[in-house]
């Protein structure tokens, strides 16, 4: 939920239970009022009809004094005067001695009108309340989403926010001193990040070149150490070992460099990339590997794709990817491959079980047993994929293993 | 022929110079960027192989005063940098070929003999070994008079060894040399051996005695006195 909503919720809260409160008691002290009212004005009636009915003589039964007014003869009676409500009337009723004789005294006032006017008033009420409410909160709306306005725009360059971009961090500069307290913070921390990410990428990349030179010197040597004669077999299977520890060295080497290269932006030039004779090419490169394993090869090339990239990664990304998928293949398997929609999926037949999904894309997290594979080949294909925003993903579907990538949409 | 390594590391260059001796190349060493001026001042030389970080200075600046100064040395660059603006540059400069570390002895000893058959020989010097003979530009073998039909991997291969005759070639550097960008995704060395064997049918049929040795293994051996 949004701050900006939870306070106004409250607000809100509050408002309703004002109002749901307030009408009742209002209605409740109005009638109060009125029927005082009411009541004043029929004790001031009955005050002054008093000393004229004293003086007045009955001829014929009571007198009519009006609508609203009845005078009849009772018995001796000492009841006090009285008032209540019987219908829509408030009546009045009081005894008096005339000529020796007791008369009870009614006077009536209607509390119709009285009480159409209370709901008048109330329902004018409700409304002016409810807009007011309403305008509060919309008000309170447009104000807070102004004053949080800074807040937002600084989530939105953080989101889009990399700590590989080239430029460190700017946010707007804000008048009210909690964000620009907060913006100020936000940016020593991702130029701190900035700063950790280069040092750390250089470091890989001084770290991987500075390897280069030992790992010439010993593969030197052990070239030389082949040429030594008289060599025994056990010797050269030594060697051997030795010789094949160095070759991966040195692709592991080769590999890491090239990442670096990639996440350094080191591939600038860029042509158009026709995707189908790049892995005819390289499945014709490939060929010895794929008759060793006697796989079968399926090629489904429904439409052409054609993207904008670098020549030499897409040649990488596309040669990782078929690799993969030979390397891990089992003997007499099969490997698909679909061209379509600008959609490429490349399919294997290999191990039983999936893939780990959350790591397979990460450095160093070979999942095979085969020593060759070393780990870097599907991070690579990650990094390039997202360098052209292609979208890349695993999915295992008994027995084939199917990678997909979306080129194009 | 003399070649001239201008290379810091010591260990390194002298393993470069020891490969080569059994080639009857006359090695010298430049650790530095200075003796190295020096060197190519005073004698000329058939290739140099040039690092570009050395200690007191860019080796591109050997290449510069080779220019200026109209030498034909061929020039192989070996440098722990590879990338395309470093090659770039370096063969912008003039130089042959370029090589990153690390490499094989047997690679290295293979542009080698390229780089000085195309700058000594204008190509054209056939190489022999027993009645074998590999025409570099033309892309021929034949044994003696019989022309021998090679694929472009076996051809490879042929002259791959050829240049690096009566030393041990490594399987890892055979499979490298073949396979070119694409070495790296697998380490099955088995193609190799079904290169090797279609080679040596093909040979033996032409009628050459086959000099090309197993060494357990480990690699490769084409014995020829």
């Amino acid at each position: 939920m949004k701050l900006l909503n939870k306070t106004v919720q409250y607000y809100f809260l509050l408002s309703v239970i004002l109002l749901l409160v307030a009408i009742p008691v209002f209605y409740v002290v109005l009638k109060k009022i009125v029927i005082a009212n009411v009541d004043a004005r029929l004790v001031a009636t009955k005050t002054q009809l008093v000393p004229r009915l004293q003086v007045m003589q009955f001829r014929n039964g009571e007198p009519v004094l009006g609508n609203d007014i009845t005078l009849e003869k009772v018995g001796p009676n000492a009841a006090r005067d009285s008032l209540y409500t019987a219908d829509t009337y408030r009546l009045l009723t009081s005894h008096l001695v005339i000529n020796r004789e007791t008369y009870r005294l009614q006077i009536k006032s209607s509390i119709a009108n009285h009480e159409r006017l209370i709901t008048s008033i109330i329902i004018l009420q409700v409304l002016l309340l409810s807009f007011l409410l309403t305008g509060l909160l919309l008000v309170n709306r447009s104000l807070s989403r102004k004053v949080w306005d800074p807040f937002y725009k600084t989530l939105q360059k953080l989101r889009a926010y990399k700590v590989d971009d080239a430029a460190p961090l700017q946010l707007a500069p804000s008048s009210v001193n909690e964000f620009s307290a907060l913006n100020t913070a936000v940016e020593q921390l991702a130029e701190r990040s900035r700063q950790a990410y280069v040092a750390q990428k250089e470091f890989a990349e001084n770290a991987s070149h500075e390897m280069r030179t030992p790992l010439a010197i010993f593969q030197g040597k052990l070239d030389l150490l082949m040429q030594t004669d008289p060599l025994s077999e056990e010797q050269a299977s030594l060697i051997t070992d030795l010789a094949t520890a160095s070759q991966r060295m040195a692709r592991l080497n080769k590999g890491l460099i090239l990442l670096t290269r990639i996440q350094n932006g080191q591939f600038p030039e860029t042509g158009q990339v026709a995707i189908r004779p790049t892995i005819v090419n390289l499945l014709e490169q490939y060929q010895p590997q794929l008759q060793l394993k006697e796989l079968t090869l399926q090629q489904d090339w429904v439409e052409e794709v054609t993207v904008t990239a670098n020549p030499t990664l897409m040649e990488v990304l596309l040669g990782n990817l078929l690799a993969n998928a030979i390397r891990h293949n089992v003997q007499r398997g099969n490997i698909i491959i679909r061209l379509a929609a600008g959609v490429l999926t490349v399919q294997n037949t290999g191990r039983t079980e999936a893939l780990r999904q959350d790591r397979i894309f990460h450095r160093f997290s070979k999942q095979s047993t085969d020593a060759d594979s070393m780990g870097l080949g599907l991070e690579i294909v990650r990094k390039i994929c997202d360098l052209y925003g292609f979208e890349v993903t695993y999915r295992f579907e008994a027995p084939l293993h199917t990678f997909r990538i979306v080129m194009k949409h | 022929m003399k070649i001239l390594i201008i290379e810091d590391e010591s260990a390194l260059s002298k393993s470069i110079a020891a490969y080569l001796a059994a080639e009857n190349y006359t090695c010298e060493l430049a650790p530095d960027k200075k003796t190295a001026l020096d060197k190519i001042e005073t004698f000329d030389y058939d290739c140099i192989l040039l690092d570009i970080s050395l200690p007191d200075g860019n080796g591109l600046q050997v290449l510069e005063a080779l220019k200026a100064n109209h030498k034909t040395d061929g020039v192989i660059i070996i440098s722990a940098r590879d990338s395309i603006d470093d090659r770039i540059q370096g063969l912008q400069l003039g130089a042959d070929d370029y090589l990153t570390k690390p490499f094989h002895l047997s690679e290295l000893s293979a542009r080698i003999a390229a780089v000085i058959r195309r700058r000594r020989f204008a190509g054209n010097n056939v190489l022999e070994a027993e009645g074998l003979l590999l025409d570099p530009q033309a892309r021929t073998v034949k044994v003696r008079q019989t022309p021998v039909d090679l694929t472009k991997k076996e051809y490879d291969l042929l002259l791959y060894l050829l240049t690096n005759r009566n030393r041990v070639v490594s399987k890892q550097a055979i499979a490298e040399h073949l396979s070119g960008d694409g070495e790296g995704l697998f380490d099955n060395y088995d193609f190799i051996y079904a290169h090797m064997k279609n080679l040596k049918k093909k040979l033996l049929q032409a009628g050459w005695t086959d000099r090309v040795k197993a060494i357990y293994g480990m690699g490769y051996k084409m014995e020829v006195p």
